[in-house]
């Protein structure tokens, strides 16, 4: 078998080069293991790797040199001269194999690894602009879209990030672009460093300008809509009237024909007494149909005096009821639902309604001359009512319970009509 | 003897159901009157066995509801649900407050003396379902329910916004349902829908 030894110097010095720049690799490549804080076993390995690669051709060139001067060979010079060329070629071609899956981990770490480059690199691509600072106001990072805004904001570089901080939180830029700036303070431990982040809104604005045109233009729609539909209500009462004038006029049509029978058959075929009556209901109708108008709000007061007075328990207003409708159908009913738990639980005989008002407010105080005192009132469907409403419409509800029970609602003016 | 409520706000409906109730012998007219939340306070000051109540009565009260308030206080009370309008929600609304029996004004096949009758007898009488009405191209049994409580929150007036917050469903599904009403009915804005079904009394605002 043949050993390094006697191949020609040409193939010896080959083998000398090829494990010479497979030195120079693993350095290199040792070298960007540390650099990047890579695992100790990595390091290890790469560095193992160095001293079989120093140690290898300082052996082989000494064995060399030792028999050129024919001296004898002895210890690891021998061993290593007389090992055979297919061991360096397998050992060559391990090695490749190791630095080609070296080169590719290299390879593939740099295209996942975060840096400084990689950053700049992303953020640069962002529409939106980012900027890191000092409390001073002093730069330490900001991205190509910062500069861009800074630029059109002020008409300098950017240096200094207060400006951004005292810019606002919208800004209209001279070409009609609006921006929105945020700041916010990040704590690493005792440093604080501002982070600013300005984004481009122009899309949002011009649309948020035409949701409001919209809205607006839905807004009176409803508002056409309402009245609309308040008009149809009227219309289709009118409607029903008509309908019951139709009905009348039925049967009045039926009492002529019934009175011709009646006269025809001289008192045979229908008596006098159905004609009579025929004739009554029919007044009747006729006079229940001259009634049948619009109420005003006031006959809602009047109403429900009249059913209290039937109740047995005489309502006294101290005040004027509001004439805008809502107010008035509120104050109506609070003194309605107190006026039936009055008379209901404390068999009361009179109600006392107090109605004042403010610039803001109108009030309203109830309370009655009932027998049983109450300690505690527990609001069942009427209060409770009453008291959604109120609220409903910003308002305030109390119910108090030392000496009798009186109730207080305190209720918004909107506009200071009532 | 029944003693009878009557709760209309129409003088001349009134006076017809008042002619009817005293042709019938049992029946003894007590009250009537046009505001229904004030049923209740006469309720309390005399015996009544009959209510008879319109819907949408004075002042814009709703009997259905005075109807509830009367029977948690007094469930002895009959009562019955007198109406000229077939708004869809009315005969379930009359039914959850608990209502005796239920009566259309002009499109019952029973007579009021007969509703009555059989009411004071123990029956409840409710109509099968409400009266069919034309909207635009279509049947007013054509909706669904979803498309009704979609079509009660346009004829109120809400937003679209309004209207998906209070039925639970996102704005593109509502907007969906009311393509399918526009569909249905051949109508080309939901302005034009609203304004026929509250024309039609298929849906009142505020009832």
């Amino acid at each position: 078998m043949k050993v390094y030894l006697s191949y020609s110097e040409g193939v010896r010095a080959l083998v000398i080069s090829l494990i010479l720049l497979f030195l120079v690799l693993s350095i290199v490549i040792l070298i960007m293991d540390i650099i990047k804080r890579r695992k100790f076993s990595i390091i290890a390995a790469d560095f193992i790797l160095i001293v079989i690669m120093f140690i290898l051709p300082f052996e082989l060139e000494l064995s060399d040199r030792l028999v050129r001067a024919g001296k004898n060979l002895k210890g690891f010079s021998l061993f290593v001269s007389e090992l055979p060329l297919w061991v360096y070629v397998v050992a060559f071609c391990i090695t490749v194999v190791y630095f080609a899956i070296r080169l590719s981990a290299l390879r593939r770490a740099k295209r996942v690894q975060i840096t400084y480059d990689s950053v700049r690199e992303a953020t640069d691509n962002l529409p939106a602009g980012i900027c890191y600072a000092h409390s001073t106001g002093r730069l330490m990072f900001a991205n190509r879209a910062m500069y861009k805004f800074y630029d059109s904001l002020c008409g300098e570089f950017l240096n200094d990030a207060k400006p951004l901080w005292d810019c606002g939180e919208n800004i209209m830029l001279d070409n009609g672009d609006v921006w929105t700036v945020k700041s916010e303070v990040i704590s690493f431990g005792d440093l604080n460093i501002i982070e600013t982040i300005a984004f481009d809104t122009t899309k949002l604005y011009n649309m948020r300008d035409e949701l409001y045109e919209r809205n607006r233009a839905l807004k009176l729609q409803q508002e056409r809509l309402s009245k609309l539909l308040t008009n149809i209500g009227i219309i289709q009462r009118e409607e029903e009237v008509l309908l019951s004038k139709v009905r009348i006029h039925d049967h009045f049509g039926r009492c002529v024909i019934a009175t011709r029978r009646f006269l025809v058959s001289d008192g045979n075929d229908i008596s006098q007494e159905e004609i009579i009556e025929m004739w009554d209901t029919a007044v009747k109708l006729l006079e229940a149909s001259m009634y049948d108008k619009e109420i005003s709000d006031n006959d809602a007061v009047s109403d429900l005096l009249e059913a209290a007075d039937v109740l047995g328990c005489k309502i006294i207003i101290d005040g004027d009821v509001p004439e805008k409708q809502e107010l008035s159908y509120l104050i109506v009913s609070l003194i309605r639902v107190a006026v039936t738990n009055a008379y209901e639980y404390a068999k009361a005989t009179e109600l006392y309604a107090n109605i004042s008002r403010d610039d803001r407010y109108v009030i309203c105080e109830i309370s009655d001359n009932g027998q049983i005192k109450a300690d505690f009132i527990r609001e069942g469907g009427g209060l409770l009512g009453i008291r959604k409403s109120i609220e409903r419409c910003g308002g305030e509800f109390v119910v108090k319970c030392d000496d009798g029970v009186k109730l207080m609602a305190k209720i918004p003016v909107e506009d200071g009509v009532i | 003897m029944y003693n009878v409520l009557i709760v209309d706000d129409q003088r001349t409906a009134r006076t017809m159901i008042e002619n009817i109730v005293e042709g019938e012998r049992d029946y003894n007219i007590v009250y009537s009157i046009e505001n229904a939340a004030l049923a209740e306070m006469y309720c309390m000051k005399e015996k009544i066995d009959l209510v008879l109540m319109d819907v949408c009565t004075a002042h814009g009260e709703n009997g259905i509801d005075a109807a509830a308030q009367i029977k948690r206080k007094h469930p002895h009370i009959k009562i019955i649900i007198v109406t000229s309008m077939p708004e869809h929600s009315f005969i379930v609304k009359s039914k959850e407050a608990g209502c005796d029996s239920f009566w259309y004004k002009d499109f019952g096949d029973e007579s009021l003396s007969d509703v009555m009758r059989k009411t004071m007898s123990g029956q409840s009488v409710y109509p099968i379902c409400t009266p069919i009405i034309d909207i635009g191209m279509a049947n007013s049994d054509e909706f669904t329910s979803r498309e009704m409580d979609v079509l009660r929150g346009l004829v109120a007036g809400y937003s679209y916004r309004e209207i998906s917050e209070e039925l639970g469903i996102s704005e593109n599904t509502l907007k969906s349902h009311i393509k399918n009403l526009l569909s249905k009915t051949g109508y080309k804005s939901t302005m034009q829908l609203a304004v026929d079904v509250v024309n039609k009394k298929l849906i009142l605002p505020g009832f």
